[in-house]
């Protein structure tokens, strides 16, 4: 009955030396087959955090706290000595990796590549940069396949073909190379490359944010279709709520490095409650409100090597109390949402006891 | 104009943005010196400078002094022996130090200001000119080097210092040449400098503010890696013996130890000193080539311990 | 130093005017491949108005840009500025200023500010030492980077993506234009901090700064915020264009129709409504026919082989034959 993944507490530091919180004590879950959203500013922690789901993270970042599992496995766990703040999420004690009792970290730097696209496969912005130019496409999809799983090559070509033809690019376009390709291709045959050993789980960080909107809404529909195909969980990075509100289960929304709330998507656009999460579901432009302009949030989001005392939107926010300035409130769940904030738990405690 | 600024990596918490300049010159440096083989690189290098600079004050002897027992093998008197004619040979060693460094130093500045000349000139204006200095590129590119230096050097018999260098350098620029092209033609559409033309910069305006401090990296670079070449151009020439052989450097001392069958004899230091000089400048040209990478490309910096 | 002041009265000439302007980018050598860019474009932008060019990637609406701005010419065609004066060349670079998409490209980062913004006073107006940065912090007070003095000597990477941007909109400013070509001017900042710049743009209009505004995006919504006007291109080809209300409310053009339903809308899908995904194309676009046929839904026989002009039905001007023709149903 556990979760796909399980993240609790995961801190994120880039560098030693005063070091900037990108992310703090994150704790999320992503269950099989479901598309979690993950949305937020610039700066927000969200793309950290999706490179360290997927151990990613390159120096200057450093996971200095919590767990990640995936499909039980451990692929974080907190160092022997590491100081872990005790959170609700890690109180319960979690079990040495079966294959090595003796072993204190979690699993190598070779098992996690082992499991890397055969079960975490991830498609980050620019499929340009993901696709090494001097290789054709179909090259590229020997390669991973070859690294990760035992196929012949006809096995190896009928899947890249299949794959391909998923995301509606002709199989033709596999003798390819990258240069060759439109930006909306190139990303499809990324989507494509993480598919084809049928992973548990995909990352992707910001995949349409380069392309139009019109190969975007290609893209969307496809995954929309993919799922019901070949279904796989996804973890989908993007500033955009409109596009995680249509494609994602389930939003995280994350503010300077945390969770500040989460929520079912169908219950986001009207029963929001961070006044963050209201704000940019307000500044959300709506198509069918002819009148809609942008409207912003103003202010800028904090910088993240001097974390203070109280809440960490306070600052911007139109609904601060004075307890706001000084206590920084937790994450507490309320049924199917998750709420960080003074104020708006008052309202959803109500709602919850009124409900219940 | 500003000396190198630096791109240092923002700490971003999200994808890494581009980089970003901070500071002047101490800066650069900060960089260099965190990557390990960039700092063995840099006090080989400073070392070598420093004694190209006090070598001659710090010779037990002077060159000139050919009073010894000749092809005599290291001592406590003659720290790497004496030579054919009983001079000693780590003096010529300190003092040869000068000449060698800088005619490595001066090729690689001569044959990136040629580069920079040839290559941005072509890159940023384009159209024949291109063309033009294109082609001409790639007939210097096409020369043999190595022989066209010997029938260059034949023609002045006895080159100093000042021929060597220009012919070294007049002939390594190519490559550099090349690159830059290519860098400057992709900084010519970037935003900020059809900006600066919207803003009504001129050419020359725009070359000094705009491309070239936007390249100091690609210049830094290609200043070291012309040096290395230099200097084992150079070296190579003495060697065969188009140098000037009174002019004590390391290559003539390898032509003369050669011509003197040092080895056959037993004075192994006589060669292997000047080698070994030759090997560790180039190696620390090499090691301090490395750093600047980290310097233009902010992903490739050491972390901050 | 100030704008061209527009009259009160409507004036009819236009500040811009392209008329029939193609480009083709013909690559090298023998077998370079040859790519129409924009094909026989014309429009007006009339003084007081912000007219938006809405198009993808591929269309053309960035070569038009560099096109009005003189940063590129025209295989053919004219771009003429309100007096006659010809395409933007020497001085009269000035009356046409840009503001640019990427603010950290837009900006060289070892430059100041107070550098930046003061290059078109220097060039343009001859001015240098104090009164030069007197009149960039005038400006900067203008794109509200306030106070100006905490600006001046900053570098790109010392400021945020919305305050380099406001300096990108600062330096066009100093040029003191006529016409600003915005080239999706928000696209890379942050939803919340988009609306600012936005209204910053409109302001520069509504305060007489500049005479007009040409919007390139390939954001129907906030072109709908900003222009009244719009120009729907596809291919380096206007397919339709109009008063911006009422294309969107009921576009005409199977294109913008595809554009309209192709923006995110989650309350469209909490209604469970749902969307074609657009086709892909089936096949290169006919050399004479009309440039969307092979994604063409509604494509006639007709429409591989006749390219259609811009006709005017319903209040706007739409190039299908389907729609002029009246044998499509009515636009939804």
């Amino acid at each position: 009955m556990s979760a796909l993944v399980e993240v609790s507490g995961l801190s994120v530091d880039y560098g030693r030396a005063d070091p900037v919180h990108a992310v703090r004590d994150v704790s999320l879950t992503i269950e099989e087959n479901q598309f979690v959203g993950l949305v937020g500013e610039s700066g927000c922690g969200k793309s950290t955090l999706a490179m360290a789901i997927a151990r990613l993270e390159r120096p200057p970042a450093r996971i200095v706290a919590g767990r990640i599992r995936i499909g039980g496995e451990a692929w974080v766990s907190p160092a022997a000595g590491a100081a872990t703040e005790p959170t609700q999420a890690t109180a319960a004690a979690d079990p040495p990796p079966a294959r090595d009792p003796g072993r204190r970290t979690a699993l190598s730097t070779d098992e996690i590549r082992a499991r890397r696209w055969a079960e975490v496969a991830i498609v980050l912005q620019s499929g340009m940069n993901a696709l090494n130019p001097i290789m054709t496409i179909g090259a590229q999809f020997e390669d991973a396949m070859r690294e990760h799983a035992r196929m012949t090559p006809g096995q190896m070509q009928a899947r890249a073909e299949e794959t391909m033809r998923m995301v509606q690019v002709d199989p033709a376009v596999l003798r390819r190379y990258p240069h060759e390709l439109s930006g909306g291709m190139k990303q499809r045959a990324a989507i494509a490359l993480a598919l084809c050993l049928h992973p548990r789980l995909v990352i992707m960080d910001e995949p349409t944010t380069a392309l139009d909107v019109v190969v975007q809404r290609q893209i969307l529909e496809n995954l929309k279709e993919l799922r019901r195909q070949q279904p796989f969980a996804m973890l989908f990075v993007s500033h955009d709520l409109g596009l995680i509100l249509e494609l994602c289960d389930r939003v995280v929304v994350m503010y300077a490095g945390q969770v500040v709330e989460t929520s079912p998507s169908a219950h986001m656009l009207s029963g929001a409650r961070h006044p963050y999460t209201r704000a940019l579901i307000e500044s959300l432009p709506d198509p069918e409100t002819p009148t809609a302009g942008y409207t912003g949030i103003p202010g800028t989001p904090p910088e993240l090597r001097h974390i203070p005392q109280g809440c960490m939107f306070a600052p911007r926010c139109t609904r601060r109390v004075e307890a706001c300035q000084t206590t920084a409130p937790p994450l507490e769940r309320f049924g199917d949402v998750e709420l960080r904030c003074l104020v708006a738990r008052e309202e959803v405690r109500d709602v919850a006891h009124a409900g219940a | 104009m500003s000396a190198q600024q630096v791109m240092v990596a923002q700490a971003p918490a999200g994808p890494v943005r581009a980089a970003t300049p901070r500071g002047h010159g101490s800066g650069v440096l900060a960089i260099l010196w965190r990557n390990p083989r960039t700092r063995v690189g840099m006090v080989l290098l400073g070392l070598f400078v420093l004694v190209s600079i006090v070598g001659p004050w710090l010779a037990p002897y002077s060159v000139n002094d050919t009073s010894f027992m000749f092809m005599l093998p290291p001592s406590a008197r003659h720290l790497l022996g004496t030579t054919q004619s009983g001079a000693d040979v780590f003096s010529e060693l300190l003092v040869g130090t000068r000449v060698s460094v800088v005619v490595s130093l001066a090729v690689g500045a001569l044959a990136t200001f040629l580069a920079m000349l040839v290559g941005i000139t072509a890159g940023y204006v384009g159209g024949w000119v291109d063309e033009v200095l294109s082609f001409l590129t790639n007939v210097f590119l096409v020369l043999p080097g190595l022989p066209l230096l010997i029938v260059l050097a034949s023609f002045v018999p006895g080159a100093g210092m000042s021929v060597i260098v220009l012919i070294v350098g007049l002939t390594g620029w190519p490559w550099g040449a090349r690159t830059m092209r290519a860098q400057v033609s992709t900084l010519r559409s970037r935003d900020f400098v059809v900006a600066a033309r919207l803003a009504g910069d001129g050419l020359w305006r725009i070359l000094a503010r705009e491309i070239v401090p936007n390249m100091l990296s690609l210049v830094a670079a290609n200043f070291l890696g012309a040096s290395t070449a230099g200097l084992l151009t150079a070296v190579g020439l003495e060697f065969l013996g188009f140098g000037n052989p009174t002019q004590v450097s390391w290559g003539s001392m390898l032509y003369w130890a050669q011509n003197s069958s040092a080895l056959l004899m037993g004075q192994w230091a006589w060669i292997l000193a000047p080698g070994l000089c030759i090997a560790l400048l180039g190696m620390s040209l090499v090691l301090v080539n490395f750093g600047f990478d980290a310097v233009s490309n902010p992903r490739l910096r050491e972390e901050v311990q | 130093m100030s704008p061209t002041q527009v009259p009160e009265a409507v004036d009819a000439a236009p500040a811009l005017r392209v008329e029939g302007v193609t480009r083709v980018f013909q690559g090298a050598g023998r077998r370079g491949a040859r790519v129409v860019a924009l094909r026989d474009v014309s429009f007006d932008l009339m003084p007081g108005e912000v007219l938006a060019l809405v198009g993808e990637s591929g269309s053309g609406k960035t070569t038009i840009g560099r096109i009005v701005t003189g940063v590129d010419r025209p295989t053919s065609g004219t771009v003429t500025l309100a007096g006659g004066a010809g395409t933007t060349a020497g001085t009269d670079r000035r009356r046409v200023q840009m503001v640019f998409q990427d603010p950290y490209a837009a900006l060289n980062p070892f430059n100041t500010v107070a550098y930046t913004v003061s290059r078109p006073l220097v060039n343009y107006d001859g001015l240098s030492g104090d009164k030069a940065r007197e009149r960039v912090a005038q400006i900067l007070r203008t794109v509200q980077l306030t106070p100006p003095e905490e600006y001046l000597d900053k570098r790109p990477h010392q400021l945020s993506g919305g305050q380099r941007q406001r300096v990108v909109v600062a330096r066009a400013l100093a040029a003191g234009p006529e016409i600003v070509v915005a080239d999706e001017p928000v696209s890379m900042l942050d939803v919340s901090i988009r609306a600012d710049i936005l209204q910053l743009l409109r302001g520069l209009l509504d305060e007489r700064r500049v005479v007009a505004m040409l919007y390139i995006t390939h954001d129907l919504l906030s072109a709908r915020l900003l222009a009244r006007r719009i120009m729907v291109l596809y291919r380096g080809h206007l397919v339709e264009t109009g008063p911006t209300a009422q294309i969107l409310a009921r576009p005409a053009h199977p294109y913008t129709q595809m554009l309209w339903a192709a923006i995110p809308n989650p309350r469209r899908a909490a209604r469970g409504e749902e969307v074609p995904a657009p086709a892909a194309a089936s096949g290169d676009a006919p050399e004479n026919g009309c440039p969307f046929a092979p994604r063409c839904p509604l494509a006639l026989d007709r429409c591989w082989s006749e390219r259609p002009a811009l006709r005017p039905i319903d209040g706007r001007r739409v190039a299908c034959h389907v729609v002029t023709q009246g044998t499509a149903a009515a636009p939804a």
